[in-house]
């Protein structure tokens, strides 16, 4: 099928409307990363979404969101407790058993910890989303690790934040990352942290060093305990964009 | 607040979902729930299955945020299109089509000539809502009555290009034409509308 072929058959794509020789043909077009196609079916899959804005807008019962919020709980804790299924439990319950169940216990209590950890997290995220004066900066990777890169959800009248960074490279042995305010290139230590085995770390700050003016974040690697201004090599920065009227 | 913003919003969201936040969930469940239940109610035309859709909608996006592709359009894009798979799915199933013949659901279908019927006719007369919402309704009631109908019949209803065809009693072709010029005339309409 020739790309003008192909075209014609966008819309009935990201309808669904398409017979499946048809999809597959779109399919593979896609894969040969057509720019043109892909604008187009940007383009259609928006126009899709005004389709949906124009009918009569009603709301499902508050029972709904109730009912999905205890399933996704559900599904949440029975995957994260996946790993103590397997204890093993003799008829008679003997010491090593008993050992077993307490330290069973004791996974289930770190894991609720966990959790409840990240739904604190979260809570304070759609309260800063909601906030009028909310602000997004951008923090990118600096060479050699320009692969990381954050978002910080800002507020700057209220003073907080919650940092989100990602792809960074493991905390080496003795040394912790440190996050800097810099402004009018005067740094402040927002905190120091250490990064998860995948490279991310989330750090909340609820009293944000002077943010007037035009601020930029920062993230050095530093000595565990952190300094009291920047020394070592760094890997990710932002600046605060001006604040829209 | 501006499109970018909302984008940047809902892939913060994604991002948390992924992460297996709750709290995020509920978030983006806000958000959006709204809309997503208005197009799945549209397309089922009964509330209990409608609610029920929607809970498989956000109880997916729970389980697949990171199946979201960024590359082909929004994060509001991307759930919009799993909610009417999911609508469109339940109209086909077995369980669905029963009780639409017990209950007579056929009246909220349109007519052959493109006209609305039943409920569908009076939540189009009662729509009300803000300001974008209304500029969308008009785009969509200023779309000539053939470009409405073939709108209709693959977007609200689901139907194949074959389908439609042999319904309209017209070729393959002229579906796929007649959609293409549907969906521009639609864009030209929003267009005209911003500038």
């Amino acid at each position: 099928m020739t790309h003008e072929q192909i075209r014609s058959l966008l819309e009935g794509y990201v309808f669904g409307s398409l017979d499946e020789n048809e999809q597959k043909q779109v399919d593979a077009h896609l894969q040969t990363v057509c720019r043109d196609c892909r604008t187009e079916l940007q383009d259609l899959y928006e126009l899709s979404v005004k389709l949906a804005q124009s009918l009569p807008q009603s709301d499902p019962s508050p029972q709904l969101r109730e009912n999905l919020l205890a399933q996704a709980a559900r599904k949440s804790v029975k995957s994260s407790h996946r790993f103590p299924r397997r204890v093993w439990l003799p008829t008679s319950v003997s010491a090593a058993a008993a050992v077993a169940l307490f330290f069973w216990g004791f996974l289930l209590h770190k894991e609720n910890q966990k959790l409840r950890q990240r739904l604190s997290e979260a809570e304070d995220v759609s309260s800063l989303l909601r906030s009028p004066g909310m602000q997004f900066v951008d923090l990118k990777g600096v060479d050699p690790n320009p692969q990381a890169f954050g978002k910080v959800v800002l507020d700057r009248q209220r003073g907080k934040a919650v940092v989100y960074m990602y792809r960074l490279p493991q905390t080496p042995q003795g040394k912790q990352y440190q996050l800097w305010v810099m402004r009018e290139g005067k740094p402040t230590s927002a905190g120091v942290f250490t990064v998860a085995p995948d490279g991310s770390a989330a750090l909340k700050l609820d009293r944000l060093p002077g943010t007037d003016g035009l601020p930029s974040f920062l993230v050095t690697i530093e000595p565990e305990g952190g300094e009291a201004a920047p020394t070592g090599m760094m890997y990710l920065t932002g600046p605060v964009p001006p604040e829209k009227n | 607040m501006s499109d970018n913003r909302e984008q940047t919003i809902d892939r913060l969201l994604l991002q948390l979902i992924k992460e297996g936040n709750q709290a995020a969930l509920a978030s983006f469940y806000d958000r959006h729930s709204r809309l997503i239940y208005s197009l799945i109610l549209r397309i089922v035309g009964r509330v209990p299955d409608a609610e029920e859709v929607t809970q498989e909608v956000f109880l997916k996006v729970w389980r697949s945020a990171g199946s979201f592709d960024s590359t082909l359009g929004s994060p509001l894009a991307w759930l919009t299109t799993v909610a009417r798979r999911l609508a469109i799915d339940r109209t086909r199933s077995k369980h669905y089509k029963s009780e639409k013949s017990e209950t007579g659901l056929d009246a909220l279908e349109i007519d052959d000539e493109g006209g609305f019927e039943g409920q569908v006719a009076s939540n189009r007369l009662e729509s009300i809502g803000t300001a974008e919402h209304r500029v969308l309704f008009s785009a969509v009631e200023r779309l000539s009555e053939e470009y409405r109908l073939i709108v209709e019949l693959s977007y609200f209803s689901g139907h194949s290009h074959s389908e439609i065809a042999e319904r309209l009693g017209c070729p393959v072709g002229t579906v796929k034409t007649r959609l293409r010029q549907a969906l521009g005339q639609l864009r030209s309409i929003l267009m005209e509308g911003k500038s």
